[in-house]
């Protein structure tokens, strides 16, 4: 009944209120005292570069896509659910029967998308572009890890004991060469260790 | 011997001619409204202390017992901050993102029923009315138009704002929000199935039952009656993870990830307009634990049909099991590091929708072969949860007509011909059978 | 629940199609494309179009009684007589498709499964009984047909195709949807419940007087649609820009599949509407004569050989639309077994010609694939220069394809003229038959013209000479159709069966 929308309109309403009461107050309370430098957009502390408006990743697009798609097909089981547990017995197998149809349909759509990578958002794990097809693209190309991913646990008796490695960083160099001065290190690289 | 008590919330329909039914809907509207605004601060107080035990620190201890008032300061400084507008951003969106923001999330909160209220006829047939600011027949549908409303603010907001953070922010927080809104509505679809009805004090009801025939009354919707337990499981599961990742809470906050995006899509803003984003975070957590805890946690109903759980009012239930929801993210947070996004879309798209929609058939099926089973050995009948449907003579019509909007006949007073048992929360025509309807 | 196995079971040859571009989506997605699109997925797609023609055959010999799924969907003569044709197209146009996808890059599987989305959507066309049905089935093909056109993804006149044919597509929909709308209105008022079936309103009128306006203007938004599916003349511009920049095969499949459908679905709504031809005859009559000679004078001065196959298309498109001004003639003062003759031997004459002109188009289309190399696509007459003398075989095939589209007899194409011409005599529409022999003849000067670049030019010193590389699937199609354009073309009476269930039709 259209009555018993009023409530909730009442609600929005108040909602809105709220909204506005928060705005308004900052208005009146804070302080006004703009500044060239207070309304540059925030980069850490940079002047920033450029337009932040530029063109992103089209997998965003691809995902909003398969939402509409998806989402529509999860509008047209709402009033199947609705109905569903009340129908009689014959009339329920017929229901599910046919919202099995469905979904297996939309489940064909599914591993389509699946198996072509579109939901893939990693592109390690993607199937190569098929355009040119020759087995050397088609080999499974290693998969990118992340920082230390899967690398289990450092065994900290084999990390080497010695003078501490240059760490980068303006201060750090300083200090790293004012050690050098002082004790004429040379660090200890991977390629002399392979030259010897 | 407590149970007297019982008669002391049992009103009277007409008090000096007002209709008191009537008024339901707007005290609901208001005590939901302030309880918002004003569970807000303690909401972040809580946050903050749990955060802190878990991380063996003290936590906020300056202002107020406990720094209990420090979120409330923290309030009232930020009314005082300077509104800075950046240059370059397009005005009218930037400034209507955060207002849609608070909008959406709390007139969601309309649809959430937070007990059943009593009242007694003239003629002294009891009869209850759902405290809820709109029992309408598309309560779930409105809750999920309303937080997919959101997606709004976060969108314009990053947008307007002429920001690199911000803009990255709100295309990640857009993506994230419409992948998981759809295995959010396949889990509660689950349940739709189940209860057959879209209107939430329905839902409600329907948890309110025997777990089998001749069961004791203390079972009557008790803890193994909601339906966390009796669709399997896992749809309670698939919505917690969603619900985290619609609200874009710790592990699913990548919309704000502070190590690479400063605050996302409401980097640019200060002042007031901070805090409504805030405001709007908050909100959203107690709507969708609040939808978690209606359709899967019995909502108002107490976990055992007894005395001392019985004399608790039901909406004081309700707000338990939503602080167990708050409580469960503040754990969540302080335990597990940030997703990957390709992990977050990944755990979206190729594991939680899939298994929503097989979990639904897997349901559906459930209930047909309920169906299937009684058909044969109709003695069966005693050993299943006592659905509505079992208890009533038969369904004469295929489709009901109250379903999508034309008829609603849960909006007016209903006579039963036995009286409720005055138990609060409890929903009487499940007992009986209406028999005819004030109008 | 019975009744709902029965409309099942009618309509299993569109099923079987649909399951099979399922499969072959699902084939696609778990096999890597460089295995299966070479032989797994065509082979797949053969055996379901090949299923598909089997139990079309059955249905055509044991028509299901009663309505199917309440009327909105028949399975009668002329429904199968189309879906037979249409399979036969969608079998040599995966033929074809073989060889040359993979010498353009192109081979995914998707091609099939989209053909078969595509044909299923056409064959649905032939069997809609409910307006409603028909734009679903409109849309069927024509989104796959859409993205077919765009196949060649990385070719810029390939995607020009796809888009241009996309809106003016969606542009024709929002028309027939618009007619669908205004017809379903006109409805209620003769006395209906406003329905848009056509069986039903087709009765109807048969027993008013004075139709309705709305429902004049909504057989003439729904002419606009459908008449843009098939090319006729006033919307036709989609067609030369398509045809040159889809791929061959596409092509060879586009020009005959979404003919057939069109022609098939017009035949049917114009049928239901015969009662009030006094309305819309002169309009078709007018717009046959617009597209045959607009086809062929537009398609004399072309040296795109693809370019020059569309306009011949819209040509044909104007012999067939003839045909179904015959057979909708009830205006002329003849008796009415007269009429009921002219009426189901111009149903015939259309399906054959039908037949007819897929089989050469797609065998026309497919002897340029047959002579497309790796990575080179043949489409002017320069490159056809001397191949009577570089590659004979190709050579004289093409020859009788462009005989056969020329009217020579003999061909098949001669035939389906003459039951045309013979068909429209006898409706009584004489200026009509003369005519259609006028624009023959313009024709033949274009597709001669062909063969004499093919027998009598030197091929051009510094290219390479053009010579057909070996190819089964191509090979097989082309030969077929050479074939049966010649069978059919000496003995048309093999085909009567397939003329007698179009011919089957019914008057209202």
């Amino acid at each position: 009944m259209a009555s018993s929308y009023l409530p909730i309109l009442v609600m929005i309403g108040v909602a809105t209120a709220v909204a506005v009461a928060m705005v308004v107050g900052s208005f009146l309370l804070g302080p006004k005292k703009p500044n060239e430098y207070k309304s540059l957009p925030y980069e850490c502390g940079i002047i920033p570069v450029g337009s932040a408006r530029e063109r992103f990743p089209i997998k965003f697009y691809l995902i909003a896509m398969l939402f509409i798609v998806f989402d529509i097909e999860t509008v047209f089981l709402y009033p199947w659910a609705v109905t569903y547990s009340r129908q009689h017995l014959a009339m329920k197998m017929f229901y599910f029967s046919e919202m099995s149809v469905f979904v297996v349909i939309l489940f064909v759509g599914y591993f389509y998308i699946l198996g072509k990578g579109a939901l893939d958002w990693d592109e390690s794990e993607r199937t190569p572009n098929t355009d040119v097809i020759t087995p050397e693209i088609v080999a499974k190309r290693p998969k990118i890890r992340f920082g230390n991913e899967g690398s289990g646990p450092v065994d900290l008796s084999k990390v080497p004991i010695g003078p501490r490695l240059p760490v980068y960083g303006a201060s750090s160099q300083e200090e790293f060469q004012s050690y050098e001065r002082q004790n004429s290190y040379v660090p200890y690289t991977r390629s002399e260790k392979l030259l010897k | 011997m407590l149970e007297k008590f019982n008669h002391l919330f049992i009103f009277p329909e007409y008090f000096h001619g007002i209709r008191l039914p009537g008024v339901v809907p707007y005290i609901a509207v208001l005590g939901s409204v302030g309880f918002i605004l004003t569970i807000l601060p303690m909401l972040i107080w809580i946050e903050r202390v749990v955060l802190a035990l878990m991380q063996d620190r003290s936590g906020p201890n300056r202002v107020g017992p406990r720094g209990l008032l420090q979120s409330s300061a923290d309030a009232l400084k930020l009314f005082m901050k300077e509104d800075a507008r950046p240059k370059n951003v397009d005005v009218s969106l930037y400034h209507i993102a955060p207002a849609i923001a608070v909008v959406t999330s709390i007139s969601a909160a309309a649809v959430l029923p937070l007990q059943n209220i009593t009242f007694e006829h003239a003629n002294g047939v009891q009869f209850s009315v759902p405290l809820m600011a709109g029992d309408v027949n598309i309560g779930i549908l409105y809750i999920l138009a309303m937080s997919s409303l959101q997606v709004y603010g976060v969108v314009m907001a990053g947008w307007s704002s002429n920001n690199k953070y911000s803009l990255l922010g709100g295309l990640r927080a857009s993506a994230q929000l419409i992948s998981y809104e759809l295995s959010m509505g396949l889990s509660l679809l689950c349940v739709i199935v189940m209860a057959g009805s879209l209107q939430l004090n329905k839902i409600v009801d329907s948890q309110n039952i025997l777990p089998f025939a001749g069961a004791p009354e203390a079972l009557r919707g008790s803890v193994m009656c909601w339906y966390w337990i009796r669709s399997l499981i896992v749809p309670v599961v698939i919505y917690t993870i969603a619900m985290i990742a619609e609200t874009n809470r710790s592990p699913f906050d990548l919309p704000e990830a502070e190590s690479e995006l400063v605050a996302g899509f409401h980097t640019e803003y200060t002042s007031m307009k901070f805090a409504m984003f805030f405001t709007a975070e908050y909100v959203a957590m107690l709507v969708v634990s609040g939808l978690n805890a209606a359709m899967f946690w019995g909502g108002p109903l107490p976990p055992l049909n007894v005395v001392p759980f019985t004399l608790i009012p039901g909406f004081v239930w309700l707000i338990l099991k939503i602080m167990g929801g708050i409580f469960f993210y503040t754990w969540l947070r302080g335990t597990l590091p940030r997703l990957r996004y390709d992990a977050l879309m990944n755990l979206g798209w190729k594991k939680l929708l899939p298994l929503g929609l097989v979990w639904l058939f897997i349901i559906a099926g459930m209930n047909l072969g309920t169906d299937l089973l009684i058909h044969q050995y109709p003695g069966a009948k005693q050993f299943v949860p006592q659905e509505a449907r079992f208890l009533e003579p038969e369904v004469k019509s295929t489709t009901s007509s109250d379903d999508f909007g034309s008829v609603d006949d849960n909006q007016e007073p209903v006579q039963y011909n036995t009286p409720s048992s005055g138990r609060r929360g409890s929903a009487p025509h499940i007992k009986g059978i209406p028999v005819s309807r004030v109008r | 629940m019975m009744n709902t196995e029965h409309s099942l079971s009618a309509i299993l040859p569109m099923q079987i199609v649909m399951i099979t571009g399922m499969l072959v989506l699902l084939l696609d997605s778990c096999i890597p494309a460089w295995r299966n699109a070479k032989i797994l997925s065509p082979g797949l797609s053969l055996i379901g179009v090949g299923i598909a023609f089997l139990s079309s055959l059955h249905i055509l010999n044991n028509p299901p009684v009663g309505k199917l799924f309440g009327g909105a969907i028949t399975a009668d003569p002329f429904s199968q007589a189309c879906s037979i044709i249409l399979l036969i197209t969608a079998a040599l146009a995966i033929l074809i498709a073989m060889t040359y996808l993979e010498n353009m890059d192109l081979n995914h599987g998707e091609y099939y499964c989209l053909v078969l989305f595509s044909t299923s959507g056409a064959m649905i066309m032939a069997s809609a009984l409910d307006l409603i049905v028909l734009f679903i089935a409109v849309e069927i093909l024509s989104v796959a047909l859409y993205v077919l056109a765009g196949f060649a993804r990385t070719k810029v006149r390939s995607e020009e195709a796809a888009l241009k044919y996309f809106l003016l597509g969606a542009f024709a929909a929002g028309f027939l949807l618009y007619g669908i709308a205004l017809i379903y209105g006109g409805s209620g008022f003769i006395g209906l419940n406003p329905t848009t079936n056509l069986a039903v309103i087709g009765k109807s009128l048969s027993m008013i007087s004075q139709p309705p306006a709305m429902m004049i203007m909504g057989l003439g938004l729904l002419l606009v649609g459908l008449g843009f599916k098939a090319g006729l003349v006033p919307f036709h511009m989609w067609t030369p820009d398509v045809y040159e920049g889809a791929p061959t095969s596409v092509t060879a499949y586009m020009a005959a599949a979404a003919k057939i459908g069109a022609f098939a679905a017009i035949l049917r709504v114009l049928n239901a509407f015969i009662p009030i031809s006094g309305y819309w005859l002169i309009v078709i009559e007018v717009i046959a004569v617009l597209t045959m000679f607009g086809g062929n004078i537009l398609a004399l001065t072309q040296d795109n050989v693809k370019r020059m196959l569309a306009y011949s298309s819209i040509a044909h498109a104007g012999y067939l639309l003839v045909a179904v001004a015959a057979a909708c003639n009830s205006g002329s003062k003849q008796s009415i077994l007269q009429q009921a003759t002219a009426h189901s031997s111009a149903f015939g004459a259309a399906a054959f010609y039908l037949l007819s002109y897929s089989l050469t188009t797609i065998g026309a289309f497919g002897v340029l694939i047959w002579l497309s190399k790796r990575g080179r696509d043949i489409q002017t007459l320069n490159d056809l220069k001397g191949l009577a003398r570089t590659d004979p075989a190709a050579a004289y095939t093409m020859l009788i394809f462009m005989l056969s589209l020329g009217g020579i007899p003999p061909t098949m194409g001669f035939m389906g003229k003459w039951f045309i011409f013979n068909a429209t005599m006898q409706s009584g529409q004489t200026w009509l038959a003369l005519l259609l022999g006028v624009a023959s003849i313009i024709s033949i000067y274009y597709y001669l013209h062909v063969v004499w670049v093919m027998c009598f030019q030197e091929p051009e010193e510094g290219t390479h000479s053009v010579r057909a590389e070996s190819a089964n699937g191509v090979q097989t199609s082309i030969y077929v159709a050479v074939g049966s354009t010649l069978l059919f073309g000496i003995l048309p009476n093999l085909v009567q069966p397939l003329m007698d269930a179009a011919s089957s039709l019914l008057r209202p």
